[in-house]
């Protein structure tokens, strides 16, 4: 592979050989469908990183990162209390969109001090929802979600 | 090859003392102290922006300004 994957968390791993999703996509359509579509949200979601590096500030490709980071554990959990212990450490959220730590410590204290978000003993939550979306200049479709749903006050 | 740095305030919003860095009387970077809001990189050196080979972007800090005149030295190569 062109690149790695690596678990932020605890994860169980199981490997699937070829032959055997050819087969499943085989005998249910449905199934090939939804990796067809997982294809086109990775390339959804490559396009607006290319866009982020090349056009977006640091404030708003951090905006970005952590719109999309709960957007999509709103997704796994609709149930969602609008603020999560962050996953991730400072040093990943700087590498995700290619920033120094600098540039990183600079956005999160803008996005503070906008009252988009708080960041306190490692607990990030989101204070503005559609604020922040704007921030961050995300468009809910690119991840096949529906727009209500992804953008729930 | 000469350096000199050449004191400034520079209006990033952040961290505002900083110092304008001269290659053979041209400029080759703006280097800025990191303030308390940076954790355990205050007080430390940042490259803001850079020309010509120090134009690559993802600078490291420096703990003081010698060691931050050392590093654009070695970088630097005349065009």
């Amino acid at each position: 592979m062109d690149h790695y994957l690596g678990a932020l968390t605890d994860a169980r791993l199981a490997f699937i050989p070829h032959e055997a999703l050819q087969h499943l996509m085989q005998m249910c359509p449905r199934v090939a469908k939804v990796f067809w579509r997982n294809t086109l949200i990775d390339a959804a979601v490559f396009r607006e990183w290319i866009l982020g590096m090349g056009r977006r500030s640091a404030a708003t490709r951090i905006a970005h990162v952590l719109y999309e980071i709960f957007v999509r554990l709103r997704a796994v959990d609709p149930a969602d209390e609008r603020e999560c212990e962050s996953p991730v450490t400072q040093a990943e959220i700087d590498d995700a969109p290619g920033l120094s730590t600098v540039h990183v410590n600079r956005s999160l204290q803008e996005l503070r001090g906008a009252d988009l978000i708080s960041l306190s003993g490692g607990v990030l939550a989101v204070l503005n929802w559609s604020g922040l979306r704007e921030a961050g200049e995300f468009d809910p479709k690119h991840l096949h979600l529906d727009p209500t749903e992804a953008d729930k006050p | 090859m000469s350096l000199k740095l050449q004191p400034v305030r520079v209006a990033n919003g952040y961290d505002e003392e900083g110092f304008l860095a001269f290659v053979d009387d041209r400029l080759a970077a703006v280097l800025v102290r990191l303030s308390e809001q940076h954790g355990e990189l205050a007080g430390r050196w940042f490259i803001e922006t850079a020309f010509g080979p120090l134009g690559a972007p993802n600078h490291p800090t420096f703990p003081d300004l010698a060691e931050a005149e050392k590093y654009i030295a070695s970088r630097w190569r005349p065009s």
